[in-house]
Protein backbone atom coordinates (compact mmCIF):
# COMPACT_ATOMS: atom_id res chain seq x y z
CA UNK A 1 0.00 0.00 0.00
CA UNK A 2 1.49 3.48 -1.24
CA UNK A 3 2.14 5.73 1.76
CA UNK A 4 -1.07 8.17 2.59
CA UNK A 5 0.37 10.53 5.51
CA UNK A 6 -1.96 11.67 7.76
CA UNK A 7 -5.53 12.69 6.59
CA UNK A 8 -9.17 13.15 8.24
CA UNK A 9 -12.48 12.39 7.16
CA UNK A 10 -13.78 14.66 4.72
CA UNK A 11 -17.41 15.81 5.55
CA UNK A 12 -19.61 18.55 3.88
CA UNK A 13 -19.92 20.87 7.07
CA UNK A 14 -15.84 20.85 7.36
CA UNK A 15 -15.32 21.00 3.17
CA UNK A 16 -13.84 24.66 3.44
CA UNK A 17 -12.13 23.85 6.78
CA UNK A 18 -10.46 21.03 5.24
CA UNK A 19 -9.53 22.45 2.06
CA UNK A 20 -7.27 25.23 4.19
CA UNK A 21 -6.28 23.14 6.44
CA UNK A 22 -2.37 22.68 6.36
CA UNK A 23 -0.78 19.00 6.24
CA UNK A 24 -3.84 17.17 5.16
CA UNK A 25 -2.43 14.14 2.85
CA UNK A 26 -5.54 11.89 2.12
CA UNK A 27 -9.17 12.27 2.91
CA UNK A 28 -11.76 9.33 3.36
CA UNK A 29 -15.40 9.94 2.72
CA UNK A 30 -18.50 8.47 3.77
CA UNK A 31 -19.74 6.70 0.62
CA UNK A 32 -23.32 6.92 1.17
CA UNK A 33 -23.26 10.30 1.49
CA UNK A 34 -22.02 10.56 -2.17
CA UNK A 35 -23.09 10.92 -5.73
CA UNK A 36 -20.39 9.52 -7.30
CA UNK A 37 -21.73 10.97 -11.12
CA UNK A 38 -22.14 14.94 -8.91
CA UNK A 39 -18.78 15.05 -6.57
CA UNK A 40 -18.99 17.94 -4.27
CA UNK A 41 -17.24 20.76 -5.34
CA UNK A 42 -15.20 20.46 -2.47
CA UNK A 43 -13.77 16.85 -3.49
CA UNK A 44 -13.27 17.92 -7.12
CA UNK A 45 -11.10 20.58 -5.60
CA UNK A 46 -9.36 18.20 -3.34
CA UNK A 47 -8.70 15.66 -6.01
CA UNK A 48 -7.57 18.13 -8.79
CA UNK A 49 -4.58 19.19 -5.94
CA UNK A 50 -3.24 15.36 -5.60
CA UNK A 51 -4.85 14.03 -2.74
CA UNK A 52 -5.90 10.37 -2.28
CA UNK A 53 -9.83 9.94 -1.65
CA UNK A 54 -10.83 6.61 0.03
CA UNK A 55 -14.56 5.64 -0.07
CA UNK A 56 -15.48 4.23 3.08
CA UNK A 57 -18.41 2.05 3.32
CA UNK A 58 -21.13 2.03 6.46
CA UNK A 59 -23.88 -0.16 5.34
CA UNK A 60 -22.27 -3.17 3.19
CA UNK A 61 -22.71 -5.15 5.74
CA UNK A 62 -19.68 -8.18 5.11
CA UNK A 63 -20.48 -9.31 8.59
CA UNK A 64 -23.92 -10.51 7.69
CA UNK A 65 -25.18 -14.18 6.50
CA UNK A 66 -26.81 -12.75 3.74
CA UNK A 67 -24.31 -11.55 0.35
CA UNK A 68 -23.65 -8.24 0.14
CA UNK A 69 -25.59 -6.04 -2.06
CA UNK A 70 -25.15 -6.08 -5.55
CA UNK A 71 -26.81 -2.24 -5.76
CA UNK A 72 -24.29 -1.36 -2.84
CA UNK A 73 -21.06 -2.91 -4.04
CA UNK A 74 -21.85 -1.07 -7.39
CA UNK A 75 -22.08 2.29 -5.89
CA UNK A 76 -18.74 1.97 -3.96
CA UNK A 77 -17.37 0.60 -7.21
CA UNK A 78 -18.29 3.66 -8.61
CA UNK A 79 -17.00 6.38 -5.66
CA UNK A 80 -13.86 4.56 -5.99
CA UNK A 81 -14.04 5.06 -9.83
CA UNK A 82 -15.12 8.44 -9.42
CA UNK A 83 -12.70 9.67 -6.98
CA UNK A 84 -9.81 7.78 -8.71
CA UNK A 85 -9.04 5.99 -5.36
CA UNK A 86 -6.35 3.37 -4.36
CA UNK A 87 -8.70 1.76 -2.04
CA UNK A 88 -11.94 1.15 -0.70
CA UNK A 89 -12.64 0.71 3.01
CA UNK A 90 -15.96 -1.00 4.85
CA UNK A 91 -16.68 -2.72 8.62
CA UNK A 92 -16.44 -6.03 9.38
CA UNK A 93 -19.61 -5.40 10.74
CA UNK A 94 -23.15 -6.91 11.10
CA UNK A 95 -25.79 -4.31 9.74
CA UNK A 96 -28.93 -5.77 8.73
CA UNK A 97 -30.82 -9.31 8.93
CA UNK A 98 -34.31 -10.40 7.41
CA UNK A 99 -34.53 -7.22 5.72
CA UNK A 100 -34.70 -5.68 9.56
CA UNK A 101 -32.25 -2.63 10.24
CA UNK A 102 -29.57 -3.12 12.34
CA UNK A 103 -29.00 0.91 12.83
CA UNK A 104 -25.49 0.08 13.99
CA UNK A 105 -22.44 -1.36 13.10
CA UNK A 106 -22.60 -4.60 15.48
CA UNK A 107 -19.62 -6.73 16.16
CA UNK A 108 -19.77 -9.98 14.10
CA UNK A 109 -20.23 -13.66 15.80
CA UNK A 110 -16.88 -14.74 15.83
CA UNK A 111 -17.06 -18.64 15.30
CA UNK A 112 -15.91 -20.85 12.26
CA UNK A 113 -18.72 -20.77 11.00
CA UNK A 114 -19.36 -17.01 10.43
CA UNK A 115 -16.21 -17.02 9.27
CA UNK A 116 -17.18 -19.41 6.44
CA UNK A 117 -19.69 -17.34 5.56
CA UNK A 118 -18.10 -13.43 6.18
CA UNK A 119 -14.83 -14.96 4.06
CA UNK A 120 -16.91 -15.62 1.11
CA UNK A 121 -19.07 -12.23 1.18
CA UNK A 122 -15.71 -10.56 1.21
CA UNK A 123 -14.48 -12.37 -1.59
CA UNK A 124 -17.49 -11.41 -3.73
CA UNK A 125 -17.01 -8.17 -2.42
CA UNK A 126 -13.62 -7.94 -3.90
CA UNK A 127 -14.87 -9.24 -7.63
CA UNK A 128 -17.19 -6.49 -7.72
CA UNK A 129 -14.99 -3.58 -7.10
CA UNK A 130 -12.05 -2.22 -9.20
CA UNK A 131 -9.56 -1.69 -6.06
CA UNK A 132 -8.32 -3.06 -3.14
CA UNK A 133 -10.65 -3.62 -0.16
CA UNK A 134 -9.89 -2.32 3.77
CA UNK A 135 -12.07 -3.96 6.49
CA UNK A 136 -12.15 -2.02 9.83
CA UNK A 137 -12.46 -3.68 13.24
CA UNK A 138 -16.06 -2.18 14.76
CA UNK A 139 -16.38 -0.94 18.53
CA UNK A 140 -18.84 -2.87 20.41
CA UNK A 141 -20.57 -2.65 23.13
CA UNK A 142 -21.35 -6.23 23.89
CA UNK A 143 -20.34 -9.81 22.17
CA UNK A 144 -21.44 -12.85 21.45
CA UNK A 145 -21.58 -15.22 23.75
CA UNK A 146 -20.20 -18.21 21.57
CA UNK A 147 -17.35 -16.33 20.43
CA UNK A 148 -14.49 -18.83 19.49
CA UNK A 149 -11.86 -16.52 18.10
CA UNK A 150 -10.87 -13.11 19.54
CA UNK A 151 -11.64 -10.42 17.14
CA UNK A 152 -7.66 -9.99 16.17
CA UNK A 153 -7.69 -13.90 15.36
CA UNK A 154 -11.10 -13.13 13.30
CA UNK A 155 -8.89 -10.68 11.28
CA UNK A 156 -6.06 -12.56 10.96
CA UNK A 157 -7.64 -15.49 9.20
CA UNK A 158 -10.12 -13.48 7.25
CA UNK A 159 -7.01 -11.88 6.23
CA UNK A 160 -5.28 -14.80 5.22
CA UNK A 161 -8.32 -16.51 3.34
CA UNK A 162 -9.24 -13.31 1.57
CA UNK A 163 -5.94 -11.44 1.36
CA UNK A 164 -8.56 -7.79 2.46
CA UNK A 165 -6.70 -5.31 3.84
CA UNK A 166 -7.24 -3.52 7.43
CA UNK A 167 -8.16 -0.56 8.34
CA UNK A 168 -7.46 -0.85 12.22
CA UNK A 169 -9.32 1.50 13.96
CA UNK A 170 -7.26 2.34 17.18
CA UNK A 171 -10.41 3.95 19.27
CA UNK A 172 -12.50 1.17 18.52
CA UNK A 173 -9.55 -1.28 19.87
CA UNK A 174 -9.62 1.12 23.17
CA UNK A 175 -13.64 0.88 22.88
CA UNK A 176 -13.22 -2.89 23.22
CA UNK A 177 -10.91 -2.64 26.03
CA UNK A 178 -12.94 -0.84 28.25
CA UNK A 179 -16.15 -2.12 26.70
CA UNK A 180 -15.43 -5.86 26.52
CA UNK A 181 -11.85 -6.21 28.24
CA UNK A 182 -10.05 -6.85 25.48
CA UNK A 183 -6.47 -5.47 25.93
CA UNK A 184 -5.95 -2.94 22.75
CA UNK A 185 -1.91 -3.78 22.38
CA UNK A 186 -2.39 -7.78 22.94
CA UNK A 187 -5.15 -7.35 19.78
CA UNK A 188 -2.24 -5.51 17.68
CA UNK A 189 0.24 -8.34 18.70
CA UNK A 190 -2.12 -10.85 17.23
CA UNK A 191 -2.91 -8.70 14.08
CA UNK A 192 -1.50 -9.40 10.62
CA UNK A 193 -0.43 -5.60 10.15
CA UNK A 194 1.75 -6.34 7.17
CA UNK A 195 -2.05 -6.56 5.51
CA UNK A 196 -2.36 -2.37 7.15
CA UNK A 197 -4.27 -0.60 4.78
CA UNK A 198 -4.67 2.52 7.10
CA UNK A 199 -5.32 3.48 10.47
CA UNK A 200 -8.46 5.65 12.37
CA UNK A 201 -8.67 7.71 15.17
CA UNK A 202 -10.99 9.14 16.92
CA UNK A 203 -12.32 10.59 20.17
CA UNK A 204 -15.46 9.80 22.28
CA UNK A 205 -16.54 9.54 25.75
CA UNK A 206 -16.73 7.34 28.99
CA UNK A 207 -20.71 7.31 30.49
CA UNK A 208 -21.22 4.78 33.39
CA UNK A 209 -18.27 2.45 32.44
CA UNK A 210 -19.36 2.76 28.49
CA UNK A 211 -16.71 3.96 26.51
CA UNK A 212 -18.77 5.53 23.80
CA UNK A 213 -17.50 5.80 20.31
CA UNK A 214 -18.91 8.87 19.45
CA UNK A 215 -16.70 11.25 16.94
CA UNK A 216 -16.90 13.88 18.31
CA UNK A 217 -14.43 15.06 20.76
CA UNK A 218 -10.59 14.93 21.17
CA UNK A 219 -9.07 11.94 21.30
CA UNK A 220 -7.89 10.81 24.64
CA UNK A 221 -4.46 10.25 25.37
CA UNK A 222 -5.04 6.42 26.12
CA UNK A 223 -6.19 5.95 22.01
CA UNK A 224 -3.22 8.07 21.02
CA UNK A 225 -1.21 5.27 23.53
CA UNK A 226 -2.36 2.79 21.19
CA UNK A 227 -1.78 4.47 18.08
CA UNK A 228 2.04 4.75 19.12
CA UNK A 229 1.83 1.28 19.99
CA UNK A 230 0.83 0.52 16.33
CA UNK A 231 3.64 2.66 15.13
CA UNK A 232 6.23 1.02 17.37
CA UNK A 233 5.06 -2.57 15.46
CA UNK A 234 5.02 -1.37 11.55
CA UNK A 235 4.63 2.21 9.79
CA UNK A 236 0.97 2.59 9.07
CA UNK A 237 0.27 3.57 5.65
CA UNK A 238 -2.11 5.99 7.11
CA UNK A 239 -3.45 7.73 9.83
CA UNK A 240 -6.95 9.32 9.68
CA UNK A 241 -8.47 11.93 12.41
CA UNK A 242 -12.67 10.77 12.28
CA UNK A 243 -14.85 13.76 13.55
CA UNK A 244 -18.50 13.33 12.83
CA UNK A 245 -21.04 16.54 14.17
CA UNK A 246 -19.93 18.47 17.01
CA UNK A 247 -17.46 20.09 14.83
CA UNK A 248 -14.87 22.19 17.18
CA UNK A 249 -12.94 25.23 15.51
CA UNK A 250 -10.35 24.74 12.82
CA UNK A 251 -7.75 25.07 15.06
CA UNK A 252 -8.74 22.18 17.32
CA UNK A 253 -8.63 20.10 14.57
CA UNK A 254 -5.63 20.87 13.13
CA UNK A 255 -4.04 20.23 16.53
CA UNK A 256 -5.78 17.08 16.81
CA UNK A 257 -3.82 16.12 13.72
CA UNK A 258 -0.82 17.52 15.17
CA UNK A 259 -1.43 14.96 18.16
CA UNK A 260 -1.92 12.18 15.85
CA UNK A 261 1.41 13.04 13.93
CA UNK A 262 3.24 13.57 17.67
CA UNK A 263 1.77 10.11 18.84
CA UNK A 264 3.75 8.57 15.40
CA UNK A 265 6.85 10.07 15.73
CA UNK A 266 7.10 9.15 19.39
CA UNK A 267 7.00 5.74 18.20
CA UNK A 268 9.86 6.13 15.86
CA UNK A 269 12.12 7.39 19.09
CA UNK A 270 10.76 4.64 20.87
CA UNK A 271 11.90 1.80 18.04
CA UNK B 1 -69.87 71.08 -20.54
CA UNK B 2 -66.77 72.06 -22.88
CA UNK B 3 -66.17 74.78 -20.16
CA UNK B 4 -67.10 72.81 -16.95
CA UNK B 5 -64.57 70.24 -17.71
CA UNK B 6 -62.15 72.70 -18.36
CA UNK B 7 -62.91 74.22 -14.79
CA UNK B 8 -62.19 70.65 -13.27
CA UNK B 9 -59.05 70.20 -15.05
CA UNK B 10 -57.30 73.27 -13.75
CA UNK B 11 -58.98 72.14 -10.70
CA UNK B 12 -57.55 68.84 -10.48
CA UNK B 13 -54.38 70.52 -11.87
CA UNK B 14 -54.14 73.11 -9.24
CA UNK B 15 -54.39 70.38 -6.50
CA UNK B 16 -51.81 68.35 -7.97
CA UNK B 17 -49.94 71.58 -7.73
CA UNK B 18 -49.91 71.78 -4.11
CA UNK B 19 -49.58 68.46 -3.14
CA UNK B 20 -46.48 67.38 -5.12
CA UNK B 21 -45.25 70.78 -3.21
CA UNK B 22 -46.08 69.57 0.07
CA UNK B 23 -44.84 65.87 -0.68
CA UNK B 24 -41.42 68.04 -1.67
CA UNK B 25 -41.51 70.03 1.27
CA UNK B 26 -42.05 66.71 3.68
CA UNK B 27 -38.93 65.12 2.10
CA UNK B 28 -37.29 67.83 2.28
CA UNK B 29 -37.57 68.35 5.89
CA UNK B 30 -37.06 64.78 6.33
CA UNK B 31 -34.00 65.00 4.54
CA UNK B 32 -32.92 68.15 7.13
CA UNK B 33 -33.75 66.03 9.82
CA UNK B 34 -30.74 65.93 12.22
CA UNK B 35 -28.07 68.48 10.89
CA UNK B 36 -26.50 67.91 14.72
CA UNK B 37 -23.16 66.99 15.51
CA UNK B 38 -21.24 63.81 13.38
CA UNK B 39 -21.48 61.14 16.15
CA UNK B 40 -18.17 59.16 16.42
CA UNK B 41 -19.00 56.49 18.93
CA UNK B 42 -20.35 54.48 16.74
CA UNK B 43 -19.31 50.65 16.41
CA UNK B 44 -19.09 48.50 13.24
CA UNK B 45 -22.36 47.63 13.44
CA UNK B 46 -23.71 50.82 13.81
CA UNK B 47 -22.07 51.83 10.76
CA UNK B 48 -23.29 48.48 8.82
CA UNK B 49 -26.68 49.21 9.56
CA UNK B 50 -25.89 52.94 8.17
CA UNK B 51 -24.56 52.01 5.24
CA UNK B 52 -27.10 48.97 4.31
CA UNK B 53 -29.42 48.47 7.16
CA UNK B 54 -30.18 44.95 8.77
CA UNK B 55 -28.72 43.21 5.88
CA UNK B 56 -25.36 44.47 6.02
CA UNK B 57 -24.87 44.38 9.96
CA UNK B 58 -25.73 40.57 9.79
CA UNK B 59 -23.71 39.68 6.95
CA UNK B 60 -20.76 41.79 8.99
CA UNK B 61 -21.75 39.68 12.00
CA UNK B 62 -21.50 36.27 10.05
CA UNK B 63 -18.45 37.30 8.13
CA UNK B 64 -16.62 38.30 11.22
CA UNK B 65 -17.77 35.25 13.46
CA UNK B 66 -16.95 32.73 10.49
CA UNK B 67 -13.38 34.97 10.51
CA UNK B 68 -12.81 34.14 13.90
CA UNK B 69 -13.72 30.57 13.72
CA UNK B 70 -16.73 31.31 16.15
CA UNK B 71 -19.00 29.70 12.99
CA UNK B 72 -18.31 27.71 10.11
CA UNK B 73 -19.42 28.28 6.82
CA UNK B 74 -19.30 25.19 4.31
CA UNK B 75 -19.70 25.18 0.82
CA UNK B 76 -23.53 25.82 -0.57
CA UNK B 77 -23.58 28.72 1.86
CA UNK B 78 -24.24 26.65 5.18
CA UNK B 79 -23.27 28.22 8.34
CA UNK B 80 -22.06 25.63 11.15
CA UNK B 81 -22.24 25.77 15.30
CA UNK B 82 -18.48 25.67 15.97
CA UNK B 83 -18.23 23.72 19.49
CA UNK B 84 -15.56 25.33 21.38
CA UNK B 85 -16.56 29.38 19.87
CA UNK B 86 -15.29 31.86 21.86
CA UNK B 87 -18.20 33.67 23.37
CA UNK B 88 -20.04 36.58 21.17
CA UNK B 89 -19.14 39.97 22.21
CA UNK B 90 -22.36 41.86 21.03
CA UNK B 91 -25.71 41.52 21.21
CA UNK B 92 -26.06 40.66 17.44
CA UNK B 93 -23.41 38.39 17.65
CA UNK B 94 -25.22 36.66 20.11
CA UNK B 95 -28.40 36.63 17.98
CA UNK B 96 -26.32 35.22 14.80
CA UNK B 97 -25.21 32.41 17.43
CA UNK B 98 -28.19 31.65 19.07
CA UNK B 99 -30.04 31.05 15.53
CA UNK B 100 -26.91 28.48 14.15
CA UNK B 101 -26.75 26.95 18.07
CA UNK B 102 -30.48 26.05 17.25
CA UNK B 103 -30.33 25.05 13.80
CA UNK B 104 -26.62 24.87 12.49
CA UNK B 105 -26.43 24.41 8.76
CA UNK B 106 -28.81 26.86 8.24
CA UNK B 107 -28.25 28.64 4.79
CA UNK B 108 -26.67 31.93 5.14
CA UNK B 109 -29.63 33.83 3.69
CA UNK B 110 -31.90 32.21 6.14
CA UNK B 111 -29.69 33.09 8.83
CA UNK B 112 -29.44 36.97 7.54
CA UNK B 113 -33.26 37.15 7.59
CA UNK B 114 -33.53 35.56 11.05
CA UNK B 115 -30.71 38.19 12.76
CA UNK B 116 -32.48 41.10 10.30
CA UNK B 117 -35.43 40.27 12.65
CA UNK B 118 -33.89 40.08 15.98
CA UNK B 119 -34.23 41.80 19.08
CA UNK B 120 -30.60 42.73 18.84
CA UNK B 121 -30.96 44.67 15.29
CA UNK B 122 -34.21 46.38 16.66
CA UNK B 123 -31.84 47.28 19.61
CA UNK B 124 -29.06 49.04 16.44
CA UNK B 125 -32.07 50.69 14.85
CA UNK B 126 -33.48 51.96 18.09
CA UNK B 127 -30.36 53.89 19.14
CA UNK B 128 -29.35 54.85 15.73
CA UNK B 129 -32.69 56.49 15.44
CA UNK B 130 -32.18 58.29 18.84
CA UNK B 131 -29.26 59.35 18.43
CA UNK B 132 -31.00 61.20 14.81
CA UNK B 133 -28.75 59.19 12.39
CA UNK B 134 -31.98 57.09 11.14
CA UNK B 135 -34.79 59.04 10.24
CA UNK B 136 -38.03 57.84 12.71
CA UNK B 137 -40.23 55.62 10.74
CA UNK B 138 -43.32 57.58 11.98
CA UNK B 139 -41.93 60.38 10.02
CA UNK B 140 -42.78 59.00 6.67
CA UNK B 141 -46.39 58.31 7.73
CA UNK B 142 -47.63 62.10 6.49
CA UNK B 143 -45.80 61.78 3.19
CA UNK B 144 -47.15 58.78 2.49
CA UNK B 145 -50.72 59.94 3.01
CA UNK B 146 -50.00 62.53 0.67
CA UNK B 147 -48.73 60.23 -2.06
CA UNK B 148 -52.04 58.23 -1.66
CA UNK B 149 -53.58 61.60 -2.36
CA UNK B 150 -51.57 62.09 -5.07
CA UNK B 151 -52.31 58.97 -7.03
CA UNK B 152 -56.04 59.26 -6.74
CA UNK B 153 -55.07 62.83 -8.41
CA UNK B 154 -53.28 60.70 -10.92
CA UNK B 155 -56.55 58.78 -11.93
CA UNK B 156 -58.69 61.55 -11.89
CA UNK B 157 -56.69 63.05 -14.64
CA UNK B 158 -56.15 59.57 -16.76
CA UNK B 159 -59.82 59.64 -16.08
CA UNK B 160 -60.11 63.40 -17.76
CA UNK B 161 -58.00 62.73 -20.59
CA UNK B 162 -60.47 59.55 -21.77
CA UNK B 163 -63.22 61.72 -21.38
CA UNK B 164 -62.16 64.70 -23.34
CA UNK B 165 -60.79 62.80 -25.96
CA UNK B 166 -64.09 61.42 -26.43
CA UNK B 167 -65.63 64.72 -26.16
CA UNK B 168 -63.35 65.70 -29.06
CA UNK B 169 -63.83 62.56 -31.42
CA UNK B 170 -67.55 63.58 -30.51
CA UNK B 171 -66.64 67.08 -32.37
CA UNK B 172 -65.88 69.38 -29.01
CA UNK B 173 -64.34 73.03 -29.88
CA UNK B 174 -61.26 74.73 -28.45
CA UNK B 175 -62.18 74.29 -24.34
CA UNK B 176 -62.00 70.73 -24.76
CA UNK B 177 -58.53 70.55 -26.32
CA UNK B 178 -57.36 72.78 -24.09
CA UNK B 179 -58.92 70.65 -20.59
CA UNK B 180 -57.19 67.73 -22.75
CA UNK B 181 -54.12 69.43 -22.10
CA UNK B 182 -54.13 70.64 -19.08
CA UNK B 183 -55.47 66.47 -17.30
CA UNK B 184 -52.45 65.29 -19.98
CA UNK B 185 -50.04 67.81 -17.65
CA UNK B 186 -51.48 66.94 -14.88
CA UNK B 187 -51.16 63.43 -15.47
CA UNK B 188 -47.37 63.50 -16.02
CA UNK B 189 -46.56 65.85 -13.60
CA UNK B 190 -48.04 63.39 -11.07
CA UNK B 191 -46.17 60.64 -12.14
CA UNK B 192 -43.02 62.24 -12.32
CA UNK B 193 -43.31 63.52 -8.27
CA UNK B 194 -44.68 59.88 -7.61
CA UNK B 195 -41.32 58.07 -8.90
CA UNK B 196 -39.24 60.92 -7.09
CA UNK B 197 -41.30 60.17 -4.10
CA UNK B 198 -40.63 56.33 -4.54
CA UNK B 199 -36.85 56.86 -4.39
CA UNK B 200 -36.78 59.26 -1.89
CA UNK B 201 -38.40 56.72 0.75
CA UNK B 202 -35.71 54.49 0.23
CA UNK B 203 -33.53 57.02 2.11
CA UNK B 204 -33.59 56.33 5.51
CA UNK B 205 -30.07 58.44 6.81
CA UNK B 206 -30.78 61.65 8.66
CA UNK B 207 -28.49 64.41 7.61
CA UNK B 208 -25.92 63.29 10.41
CA UNK B 209 -26.46 59.87 10.14
CA UNK B 210 -25.39 60.68 5.66
CA UNK B 211 -21.99 62.61 6.94
CA UNK B 212 -21.25 60.40 9.84
CA UNK B 213 -20.91 57.60 7.16
CA UNK B 214 -18.87 60.00 4.49
CA UNK B 215 -17.02 60.27 7.61
CA UNK B 216 -16.63 56.91 8.59
CA UNK B 217 -15.43 56.48 4.71
CA UNK B 218 -13.16 59.28 4.76
CA UNK B 219 -11.62 57.28 7.86
CA UNK B 220 -11.05 53.99 6.45
CA UNK B 221 -10.98 54.09 2.25
CA UNK B 222 -11.61 51.17 1.17
CA UNK B 223 -8.25 49.06 0.62
CA UNK B 224 -6.22 50.66 2.81
CA UNK B 225 -7.88 50.18 6.28
CA UNK B 226 -8.58 46.65 7.71
CA UNK B 227 -10.91 45.22 10.48
CA UNK B 228 -14.40 45.07 11.46
CA UNK B 229 -14.96 48.94 10.15
CA UNK B 230 -14.04 48.58 6.91
CA UNK B 231 -16.04 45.09 6.95
CA UNK B 232 -19.08 46.78 7.67
CA UNK B 233 -18.60 49.73 5.11
CA UNK B 234 -17.58 48.10 2.03
CA UNK B 235 -19.58 44.52 3.06
CA UNK B 236 -18.09 41.24 1.76
CA UNK B 237 -15.21 42.09 0.03
CA UNK B 238 -13.29 43.31 2.75
CA UNK B 239 -13.10 39.52 4.01
CA UNK B 240 -9.90 38.23 4.29
CA UNK B 241 -10.63 34.46 3.43
CA UNK B 242 -10.82 33.92 -0.10
CA UNK B 243 -12.75 30.65 -0.16
CA UNK B 244 -14.86 32.22 3.04
CA UNK B 245 -15.78 35.49 0.57
CA UNK B 246 -15.95 33.70 -2.32
CA UNK B 247 -19.20 31.56 -0.84
CA UNK B 248 -20.63 34.84 0.79
CA UNK B 249 -20.13 36.91 -2.42
CA UNK B 250 -22.07 33.64 -4.24
CA UNK B 251 -25.20 34.12 -1.98
CA UNK B 252 -24.92 38.00 -2.91
CA UNK B 253 -24.56 37.50 -6.52
CA UNK B 254 -27.65 35.12 -6.96
CA UNK B 255 -29.84 37.32 -4.30
CA UNK B 256 -28.48 40.43 -3.66
CA UNK B 257 -29.84 42.12 -6.88
CA UNK B 258 -33.02 40.99 -6.96
CA UNK B 259 -33.43 43.27 -3.43
CA UNK B 260 -35.05 46.32 -3.44
CA UNK B 261 -34.83 47.71 -0.05
CA UNK B 262 -34.98 50.66 1.43
CA UNK B 263 -31.77 52.82 0.73
CA UNK B 264 -29.59 53.29 3.94
CA UNK B 265 -26.25 54.61 2.78
CA UNK B 266 -26.93 58.14 1.32
CA UNK B 267 -24.90 60.48 -1.40
CA UNK B 268 -23.19 61.99 1.87
CA UNK B 269 -22.10 65.11 2.30
CA UNK B 270 -18.83 65.35 3.02
CA UNK B 271 -17.17 66.49 5.62
CA UNK B 272 -16.56 65.53 9.43
CA UNK B 273 -13.05 66.26 8.55
CA UNK B 274 -10.31 63.40 9.38
CA UNK B 275 -12.63 60.72 11.69
CA UNK B 276 -10.65 57.54 12.18
CA UNK B 277 -13.45 55.47 12.71
CA UNK B 278 -12.09 52.27 15.24
CA UNK B 279 -10.06 51.09 11.65
CA UNK B 280 -7.67 47.89 12.56
CA UNK B 281 -7.44 47.89 16.01
CA UNK B 282 -11.49 47.71 17.14
CA UNK B 283 -10.69 43.76 16.51
CA UNK B 284 -13.97 41.74 16.16
CA UNK B 285 -15.59 42.83 19.60
CA UNK B 286 -17.12 46.13 20.08
CA UNK B 287 -15.28 48.95 18.55
CA UNK B 288 -15.89 52.49 17.98
CA UNK B 289 -14.35 55.14 17.13
CA UNK B 290 -11.66 54.92 19.88
CA UNK B 291 -11.41 57.69 22.32
CA UNK B 292 -8.98 60.68 21.06
CA UNK B 293 -9.79 59.89 17.40
CA UNK B 294 -11.79 62.20 16.59
CA UNK B 295 -15.14 62.69 15.24
CA UNK B 296 -13.96 66.43 15.09
CA UNK B 297 -13.02 68.86 12.43
CA UNK B 298 -15.38 70.79 10.28
CA UNK B 299 -18.43 70.13 8.91
CA UNK B 300 -20.71 68.41 10.68
CA UNK B 301 -21.25 71.34 13.10
CA UNK B 302 -21.30 70.81 16.88
CA UNK B 303 -18.01 69.48 16.27
CA UNK B 304 -15.89 67.76 17.86
CA UNK B 305 -14.60 65.74 20.33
Amino acid sequence: MAGLGVGIGWRSELDLSIERMPGVEFLEVVAENIKPAHLPESLRVLRARGLPVIPHGVSLGVGGAEPPSPARLAHLAACAQALDSPLVSEHLAFVRGGGMEAGHLLPVPRTRESLRIVTENVRRAQDALPVPLALENVAAIFGWPDDELTEAQYLAELVERTGVGLLIDVANLYNNQVNLGLPAVAALDELPLEHLAYVHVAGGYEAHGVWHDTHTTSAPQAVLDVLTELCSRTTPPGVLLEWDDEYPSDSVLENELSRIRAAMALARELR
Amino acid sequence: MDLFLLIVSMAVAAFTAVTVSAIQRRHAAIRDFATGPCIRDLNHYDLAYLVGGPQRVAETAIALLAESQTIRVSRGGRVHRVTDGVVAREPIEEAVLGVVADRSGLPLLSLRAEVSRSLAMSSIKENLTARQLLVPQDSFNQVRTLAVRLRALLVAAVAGVTAEALTILAGAGFPAWLALLVFGGTGIGALVALRNHKRAMRATLTASGAETLDAARQANVQGTAQGPVPLALYGIAEVRDADLRAELAKRERRYGMRRRGPSYAGGGAAGCGSVTYGGSSCGSGSSGCGGSSGCGGGGCGGGGG
